[in-house]
């Protein structure tokens, strides 16, 4: 009971959450939010695939669509991804770029046995598809005249009552660790307590000092899927299908954050660095339809349930490196001594694991075909921001419940449902050769109160294919434009801490191919 | 607005393109994402090529003198033998059971294991791992070696295991060791080991200290660490009338009381005026930052569980 009781007050104690490391409710944003997925040829596209069909992507979008095939196929699709973040932070810009080969599909299709007659065909399918990589850098610097990062940690000292005694009775002196950010500040000799009252208010040296800051941010990762699927017509009237769908999280992220105080007599500065390691795995389920109204026009319809992930374990860690010139201090003696050096510490590393929906989706389109010259496509998704959940089932029962409580609270007040516009044309310039474009607008998710940030994103595409009949290669373009924001650390005066803009930038090449058989 | 205005005229001119476009719908490549699936037609088809093929394999009189291709064996090739005669002598003379049980391939039997032969571990002297191990033994990473009873203390000339137990069989978990808190006994090198602390969890949220979770969270929309909200009202003018005095500027020199740490180096204050004194510097210990893994390094308690 009793640590029911603590973990209770834990979690519903008023206080901000760890700085730079996005929380639960962010991370659970972060890992399900996917852009143009699928083949080059529906990426071109600008991602409206969902009435078309006969094209790899259906086994994770529409799997209808694999009812479509009269043969049996093999895909592969390799790309290179450039990301660019430029940053506004305390009227600096900075910039950050970073880039990645990765691997967007590969699957097959085998199709059914025609000779059996029938008013059903179908074809069934598999493959590894990437949904999501989380490979956005970030650089920001400024010079910062109202706060530092340890007001930060000051405030969380502050708020839960801590004294210089409670926060040596933080530091583990067998693994040299610090439970808490303001106990590593604390040990580390960045922050002390007030000298009359021994705890709150606590202080830092020469807090009116101006401060140079300078923060980076690094991520790795993706979210990846392996996806069964079967797709049927009947009489090539109506098409119907069902993916099970086994998602893979992989996510890695490492922020450091530097602050140096310009004309320090005590201490210089410090660098905090931090990292967190997610990994999950989940299931998932999607049903879709497609009628085709006649020879020029496919109507669609796709569903996607939530992805289960059962286990998302997580691994923080965190350091600090104090930059001391000479520290006035009290030895162990009693005798006073000037700290002309501390060595870096470290948070101790935590690991956590919890549960979390992703989720749902649901779309539908069109499809009109100009004959055989060309179609227009197009598809309108909703994603169900706000239905997201996170859970702790090692936390058990109430402590569970206040996790969830907490957390998934913050989910229905910060996101909401989005709207996802696809639009993409293809056009036949040879009996071989197709040119394609397309153009994608995907709604943020987040919830009109959030802040004043436009989070949509924008997306433009284009790519040639070139097709025979036992084979084809594709490559595309593809160039998404959104922004965002940065709040390195919070306090509780709105106007002492800033946050930075971000225009964010992805630009992709691609090139697909495949081989009927 | 800019971006959806040029998307238009992109796609417009996608359909003016197309009107330009004049390719006989007949000679495009094959492609089931615009062909009409025509089922008899494929039906038809595909049956009208299995008879041919049927036909072809079944009726030998009806070939065509160019269709027929003699297959002739080249001499000497079936006296050819591809299995490995050692091998195969053996399974011949003694048997397939003996056979197999003394096969450089195969074997299942104690002498001719080739994992356990080349086992790194197999080697007192080359082995690494030797002298950090106790119960069953010397050759833990060796996943073959439960196999061989090579790992057995009766089979090995070179070691002598006094701890043996036959639950320790799995000495990865060392469950079994009686010899420090951090590690276990390390047998001739006599030190002590660091555990690795993911080889530890703690499951459940800690409950001895306060930790580095988030602890805590509002529950309004205002803005939070660790978020991409943004925040408007950040002016960055210097502040003032701050209340804090510590260090602050003043002519009076406070010193900070010591922490429980002593994860520092330090000089003698000065006496007088800015004179110092010798320095001198504390034994600083070692910083765990040091161990590089984001996760391993540090002692007992040096991992927690629970949300950030």
């Amino acid at each position: 009971m009793k640590k029911v009781l603590f973990f209770f007050f834990s979690v519903c104690t008023l206080n901000v959450a760890m700085g730079q490391i996005y929380t639960y409710p962010n991370l659970a944003k972060q890992f399900s939010t996917s852009y143009a997925t699928g083949t080059a040829r529906m990426q071109a596209l600008g991602g409206a695939s969902s009435s078309l069909g006969a094209d790899l992507s259906a086994i994770s979008g529409n799997p209808a669509g694999l009812g479509f095939y009269t043969r049996s196929e093999v895909n592969m699709s390799l790309a290179y991804t450039a990301v660019q973040t430029k940053s506004v932070y305390l009227s600096s810009t900075g910039e950050a770029s970073d880039n990645q080969f990765q691997m967007p599909t590969l699957g097959m299709v085998i199709s059914g046995n025609y000779l059996g007659g029938g008013d059903w065909h179908g074809a069934f399918g598999f493959g590894y598809s990437r949904q999501a990589i989380f490979i956005q850098p970030l650089q920001i610097s400024g010079t910062n005249n109202r706060s530092s990062l340890l007001d930060n940690f000051i405030e969380k000292a502050n708020d839960k009552g801590a004294t210089g005694a409670s926060l040596d009775e933080e530091y583990d002196s067998y693994s040299g660790t610090a439970s808490s950010a303001e106990a590593l500040a604390y040990q580390t000799y960045l922050i002390n307590p007030n000298s009359v009252t021994g705890g709150a208010p606590f202080e830092r040296f020469q807090p009116l000092l101006p401060t140079n800051q300078y923060g980076s941010a690094s991520n790795s990762g993706a979210l990846t899927s392996w996806d069964f699927a079967y797709g049927a017509s009947y009489r090539d009237k109506l098409y119907v299908g069902a993916t099970l769908h086994f998602s893979k999280i992989n996510a890695s992220s490492s922020t450091t954050w530097e602050d140096e105080f310009v004309g320090a007599k005590y201490v210089s500065g410090f660098q905090y660095a931090e990292t967190l390691l997610t990994s999950g795995s989940g299931i998932g389920l999607s049903l879709g339809g497609i009628y085709k109204v006649n020879p020029s026009l496919r109507l669609s319809f796709a569903f996607r349930s939530p992805t289960y992930y059962d286990q998302m374990n997580e691994t923080y860690d965190a350091r600090l490196f104090p930059n001391v010139i000479g520290i006035p201090a009290i030895g162990s003696t009693g005798n006073p001594i000037t700290i002309t050096k501390v060595n870096p510490m470290r948070l101790t590393t935590n690991e956590f694991t919890y549960q979390f929906l992703s989720p749902m989706k649901v779309s539908g389109g069109f499809a009109f075909f100009f004959s055989k010259r060309g179609f227009l496509t197009a598809d309108l998704e909703y994603v169900g921001f706000g239905g997201m959940k996170v859970y702790s089932a090692e936390l058990g029962g109430s402590a569970n419940q206040a996790f969830q409580t907490k957390y998934n609270g913050q989910i229905s007040r910060n996101f909401e449902g989005a709207l996802n516009v696809k639009v993409g044309s293809e056009i036949r310039v040879s009996p071989s050769i197709s040119l394609r474009g397309g153009v994608a607008m995907f709604g943020s998710g987040y919830a009109q109160s959030y802040d004043t940030i436009d989070r949509n994103a924008f997306q433009f595409s284009g790519g040639i294919g070139y097709r025979k009949s036992t084979f084809y290669l594709d490559l595309t373009a593809i160039q998404r434009t959104q922004k965002d924001a940065y709040t390195p650390y919070t306090l509780k005066n709105t106007a002492d801490f800033s946050s930075a803009t971000l225009d964010l930038t992805s630009t992709q090449l691609m090139l697909g191919g495949g081989i009927y058989f | 607005m800019k971006n959806q205005s040029f998307a238009y005229v992109l796609l417009v001119g996608f359909g003016i393109l197309s009107s330009c476009v004049n390719v006989t719908n007949n000679s495009y490549a094959s492609d089931d994402l615009y062909d009409e699936a025509n089922r008899s037609v494929q039906i038809a088809k595909a049956q009208a090529t299995k008879a041919a093929k049927d036909k072809k394999y079944l009726d030998f009189q009806d070939l065509a003198e160019d269709d027929v291709e003699v297959i002739e064996e080249e001499e000497g090739l079936a006296q050819r033998n591809t299995v490995n005669p050692n091998l195969y002598q053996s399974a011949y003379q003694q048997g397939l059971s003996d056979g197999l049980y003394n096969s450089p391939y195969l074997g299942y039997g104690y002498r001719y294991t080739p994992f356990s032969y080349w086992s790194p571990s197999y080697s007192y002297f080359v082995n690494p791992y030797t002298t950090i191990s106790i119960g069953m033994g010397y050759s833990y990473f060796n996943p073959y070696s439960f196999y061989s009873p090579y790992n057995s203390l009766f089979y090995d000339p070179y070691f002598y295991n006094p701890y043996y137990s036959p639950f320790g069989f799995n000495s990865f978990y060392r469950n079994y060791n009686y010899y420090g808190p951090g590690g276990y006994y390390t047998g001739y090198s006599g030190q002590y080991m660091t555990n690795d602390t993911r080889e530890r969890k703690n499951f459940g949220p800690r409950d001895d200290r306060s930790s580095n979770r988030n602890t805590g969270g509002n529950y309004t929309n205002s803005p939070r660490g660790g978020n991409n909200s943004y925040n408007t009202q950040g002016n960055n003018l210097p502040r003032v009338n701050t209340q804090q005095t510590n260090g602050s500027g003043t002519g009076s020199q406070q010193y900070v009381a010591p922490r429980r740490n002593s994860n520092y180096e330090y000089r003698a204050a000065p006496v007088d005026g800015g004179q110092r004194s010798n320095s001198t510097s504390t034994p600083s210990y070692s910083s765990p930052s040091s161990g590089g893994g984001s996760s391993s390094g540090g002692g007992g308690g040096g991992s927690s569980r629970g949300p950030r």
